[in-house]
């Protein structure tokens, strides 16, 4: 997606320059939330205020909303036959299939120290085992971050 | 039910870092104890969400928000996951070049990019347990979770794995091709 936006808004519309748009990614990728909605709140504010960004916003989110209803209107048709239950099955193998690559896609870039292995092994641990809320995760996350910035520059 | 909606969405959106997937496991737990769909049901709209366009998080919250209150919960549970940000983001525009580059932020965000590497592996035993498994796994119980396994469905994923790695076949066409097997072999 973020191909698309960036064609768009600089090479067509002209509205940020490259530069501009690569930080926008950049920081729309470490902030919460998703990151194409992230850059289109982003390129709302720059080009037209709190306004722009309202509708931007919209702007980005309506496709996915209403593409989704149209899928559960259909689908509650079709919800109780069992070929469609055996499709489904296959339909979410093949997900959790694509998420795992997912994973270790970004595990490539994100686990290159050891503290990072081990602050994923940690937070896949209490999520799977101990059935804890996935928000402690990134709490811990960002916590054990913060101690090992500080660690370094003591050092340093 | 729709404050409900809104703030569990809100709570979701504040703390999805790392994308789409990183937030499957905030969602789950929550439908999860709240009780508004069965967790089979959301895997099959989280894949469902790999074909239409969009953002899975935005995906995911219309459909929870719909399936539980109709077309004023789909916008209570959308605007709930997007808000943060949004807040966020008109907050960190004004001082945008200071935040780029101000380190405690970074060693925030070091430390959490791994955790949702974690997280996103999470959502894969979720998966797993609507698919290759017919039930929740039981934590080392080897045994037990080898009797649940199902071998088509697991067959499936293996061959996803091979089609995306070795043929190159993008998510879209994979998960077509996995519906299709599915329903004849299973």
């Amino acid at each position: 997606m973020l191909p698309l936006i960036q064609r768009e808004v600089v090479d067509k519309r002209r509205w940020v320059n490259e530069a501009e748009i690569l930080d926008i990614f950049a920081i729309s990728q470490s902030l919460p939330g998703v990151i194409s909605v992230n850059s289109a709140i982003f390129l709302g504010k720059r080009v037209a205020g709190i306004s722009g960004a309202i509708a931007s916003t919209l702007g980005v989110v309506f496709p996915a909303f209403f593409s989704i209803i149209l899928v559960l209107t259909i689908l509650i048709g079709l919800r109780n036959s069992l070929i469609v239950d055996k499709v489904f099955i296959g339909i979410r193998a093949a997900s959790a299939a694509l998420i795992l690559l997912a994973a270790l896609n970004l595990g490539k870039t994100a686990l290159k120290e050891k503290a990072g292995l081990i602050i994923a092994l940690l937070s896949f641990g209490m999520i799977v085992i101990f059935d804890i809320h996935a928000m402690w995760a990134v709490i811990c996350g960002g916590v054990a971050g913060l101690l090992i910035y500080w660690n370094h520059k003591e050092q340093s | 039910m729709l404050k409900t909606l809104f703030f569990v969405f809100f709570r979701i959106g504040f703390f999805s870092f790392g994308g789409g997937y990183a937030m499957l496991p905030l969602i789950y737990k929550d439908i999860q104890s709240l009780g508004l769909i069965p967790a089979q049901e959301f895997s099959d709209i989280v894949a469902l969400s790999q074909m239409t366009p969009g953002p899975i998080a935005i995906n995911a919250a219309t459909y929870v928000g719909y399936k539980s209150a109709a077309l004023v919960g789909a916008t209570f549970a959308t605007l709930g996951v997007i808000l943060p940000s949004f807040i966020l983001i008109l907050i960190i525009d004004s001082f945008f070049s200071r935040f780029k580059n101000n380190n405690i932020v970074k060693g925030i965000i070091s430390g959490i990019r791994p955790a949702t590497v974690g997280m996103i592996a999470s959502a894969v035993i979720f998966f797993a347990e609507t698919s290759i498994f017919e039930g929740k796994l039981s934590g080392f119980d080897f045994q037990k979770n080898l009797e649940l396994l199902n071998l088509p469905a697991l067959g499936i994923f293996v061959l996803t794995l091979i089609g995306a790695k070795k043929f190159k076949l993008g998510p879209i066409t994979l998960t077509i091709l996995a519906g299709i097997i599915g329903g004849i072999i299973l």
